[in-house]
C-alpha cells in the first residue's frame, strides 16, 4: 500500500531544507509535498489550479507554519476545519512563535498540536521525528 | 352686672355724647376719625394675611397672624367707640377693650423673645454679600472644572499613546519572538548539516560548535527576554496563596539540582499572603535556584529561608552560605541579563532576580540583596501584609 505523503507549508527555503533533512535523516518514508504559502496549500487539498490534476491521496498529516505572507497559517487552519471534507486531516502548527496568543487562536480553530520549533537543531531532529512516528505511524485518522 | 345678657345693659350710664354736650362738630370729628381708624386696622390684616399667604418661605409667619388679630382688637374698640356715643353699653365696650388687652399683651411679649431669632435673620446686605461670595465661589468652581476637563482630556491623550506604546510593544515582542529566532535556528541547523555531510578538521569543528553553541546561547537569551516581557505584561490573578505551599512546590521543581549534594535546609513557617500565586512561585524558584547554583562548590551548604514581619509588610528572606557577591556590585543584581560570574563558573544569562525585582515590584514589594565574597549571600523581598491588590482577608 501506497503511504499518503505529509503535507509541509512553510514559505523560508531554509526551513524547508532543515524540515525535509530532519525527515530524511529520522526514515520518514512517506513523501513531503511542499507548499510555500497559504494560498498553495489550499489549492493542494482542494485540488485548484495547478495542483487539479493531482493523483495523491490526502495527506496524512500537515505541517502548518503559522507566520507566512499573504494567507498566513491561521487563515489556512480556519479554511481546512471549516471544510467538512479537509477538517479530517491532522494539523500540526509547527512555528517559531511561542506567543500566548498564536496558541490560543490555534486551538480555538481545532488544531491537532501546536509545536515551537527549538533553536538547537538536535532537538528539531527529534521533535520532527516524534511527529513524523505519532500522526505518520501510531495514529490513524478516518 | 349678673350675667352674659348684662353685657348689653346700659344701665344707667349716659351716652358718651352726653360728654360732648351732643356738639355736632365734636361729634363727627370724632365719629370721622375713629372710623377711619377702624377701617385702615381691619385693612392691615387682610393685607398682611395676602402677604403671608403668598410669601411661603417667610420667617415667623405666626408673628405676622398675631399682628393682624391684635389689629382687628384694635380696630374693633374704635368702632365700639363711635357707637358709645349714642348707646353707653360701656361692659361690652370694656370687654371688647379687655380682649384686645390680651392679645396686645400677648403680641408684645411675643415679639420682645422674637427679637433674638429676628436679629440673626440675615440683612438684606448680609444676604447680598453672601450672594456675590457665592458668585464669586461659582466662578472659581466652574475655572477648576474646567482645568479638571483639560487635564482629562491631556490624560486621554496620555493613555491613547500609552495603549499605542502597548501595541508597538506586543509587535515588538512578537517579532522577537518569531523573527529572531528563525535565522538562529537556521545557523544551528546549517551547522549541524555541515558538521553531517563534509569532512572537517579539528580547528573546522571546533568553529562550528563554537557557531552552534552562540546561537543556542542566543536562543535561551531570547526565550528569556520573552519571558521577562510575559511577567510584565501578564495581568495580575492575585487570591490567597500559602507560601509554605510556593516554597515546597519551588523545592520540587529544582530537585534535580540537588541530586548528588547535601544541602542544610533550614524553612520557617511562612504566612499567607494575596498574591498571583504562579507569578510568586517564580520569585522562590529563582532564589532558591540561586542558592542552591552558588553554593555548589561549598563544602556544608546551607539555606535559611524565613521572614520578619513589620507593621506594614512582610520580609521574606533566603539565605546561602555560598559564593556570595561583592556589595560594590550590589545594584548590578537586579539588572536584565547583568551577571556577576563567568559563564565558566555558574551558568544563567542573568534574567532570574530581573525577573524576581519584576513581580515583587508588580505585588508593591521591594527588592535586595547582601552579600560577602567567599562568604555567602542574603536576598530579601517584601510585600505588603494589606496587599494593595486585596480588601480583605
Amino acid at each position: 500500500m501506497k503511504l499518503r505523503p505529509i503535507l509541509l507549508v512553510e514559505d523560508n527555503l531554509n526551513d524547508v531544507e532543515l524540515a525535509l533533512s530532519a525527515l530524511k535523516r529520522n526514515r520518514i518514508a512517506n513523501e513531503v509535498i511542499v507548499a510555500r504559502h497559504g494560498g498553495e496549500a489550499l489549492d493542494y487539498l482542494h485540488r485548484r489550479a495547478e495542483h487539479a490534476e493531482r493523483s495523491a491521496e490526502d495527506p496524512v498529516f500537515i505541517l502548518l507554519d503559522l507566520k507566512m505572507p499573504k494567507v498566513d497559517g491561521l487563515e489556512v487552519l480556519r479554511q481546512i476545519k471549516s471544510d467538512e471534507h479537509l477538517k479530517m486531516i491532522p494539523v500540526v502548527m509547527l512555528t517559531s512563535s511561542s506567543e500566548e496568543a498564536d496558541l490560543v487562536r490555534s486551538y480555538q480553530l481545532g488544531v491537532n498540536a501546536y509545536v515551537i520549533k527549538p533553536v538547537d537543531f538536535a532537538q528539531f531532529v527529534q521533535v520532527i521525528k516524534e511527529l513524523g512516528i505519532f500522526w505518520a505511524v501510531i495514529n490513524t485518522t478516518p | 352686672m349678673s350675667g352674659l345678657g348684662d353685657l348689653f345693659s346700659t344701665d344707667t350710664f349716659m351716652p358718651h355724647g352726653m360728654c360732648y354736650e351732643w356738639n355736632p362738630s365734636v361729634i363727627a370729628l370724632h365719629v370721622a376719625s375713629d372710623g377711619l381708624i377702624a377701617l385702615s386696622y381691619y385693612s392691615i390684616p387682610l393685607t398682611l394675611v395676602y402677604f403671608v399667604r403668598r410669601r411661603k418661605d417667610l420667617a415667623f409667619d405666626w408673628m405676622f397672624l398675631c399682628f393682624a388679630a391684635f389689629i382687628v382688637a384694635c380696630g374693633t374698640t374704635h368702632l365700639m367707640e363711635i357707637y358709645n356715643i349714642w348707646h353707653p353699653v360701656y361692659w361690652l365696650s370694656g370687654a371688647i377693650k379687655l380682649i384686645t388687652a390680651a392679645f396686645s399683651v400677648v403680641t408684645a411679649i411675643l415679639l420682645i423673645r422674637l427679637v433674638p431669632a429676628a436679629l440673626a435673620l440675615p440683612s438684606p446686605a448680609q444676604l447680598r454679600l453672601v450672594n456675590e461670595t457665592l458668585q464669586h465661589e461659582i466662578e472659581d468652581r466652574t475655572a477648576a472644572v474646567e482645568h479638571a476637563e483639560s487635564l482629562n482630556n491631556k490624560l486621554i491623550g496620555q493613555t491613547a499613546q500609552l495603549e499605542e506604546a502597548n501595541h508597538e510593544l506586543e509587535a515588538f515582542t512578537y517579532s522577537v519572538s518569531h523573527d529572531l529566532r528563525a535565522p538562529l535556528r537556521h545557523i544551528d541547523g546549517f551547522v549541524d548539516l555541515l558538521r553531517a555531510e563534509s569532512e572537517l578538521n579539528k580547528d573546522g569543528a571546533r568553529y562550528a560548535k563554537v557557531i552552534s553553541d552562540s546561537a543556542r546561547q542566543m536562543g535561551t537569551l531570547i526565550d528569556d527576554l520573552l519571558a521577562f516581557s510575559r511577567t510584565g505584561r501578564s495581568a495580575l490573578q492575585p487570591k490567597w496563596v500559602k507560601m509554605d505551599e510556593l516554597v515546597e512546590e519551588a523545592r520540587t521543581t529544582l530537585a534535580p539540582e540537588e541530586k548528588d549534594r547535601t544541602v542544610a535546609w533550614s524553612i520557617a513557617a511562612l504566612p499567607s499572603v494575596f498574591a498571583d500565586g504562579n507569578l510568586l512561585r517564580q520569585v522562590w524558584i529563582n532564589l532558591l535556584g540561586n542558592a542552591l547554583k552558588y553554593s555548589r562548590s561549598t563544602e556544608h551548604p546551607e539555606i535559611i529561608v524565613g521572614y520578619r514581619q513589620t507593621e506594614r509588610e512582610y520580609e521574606f528572606f533566603v539565605k546561602d552560605n555560598g559564593a556570595g557577591f561583592d556589595m560594590k556590585y550590589a545594584d548590578k543584581l537586579f539588572g536584565i541579563f547583568q551577571r556577576l560570574h563567568l559563564k565558566e563558573e555558574f551558568e544563567g544569562t542573568g534574567i532570574g532576580l530581573a525577573n524576581v525585582r519584576r513581580i515583587v515590584a508588580r505585588h508593591g514589594g521591594r527588592t535586595w540583596g547582601e552579600g560577602k565574597l567567599g562568604i555567602g549571600a542574603t536576598f530579601f523581598f517584601t510585600l505588603p501584609i494589606q496587599s494593595p491588590l486585596s480588601e480583605s482577608p
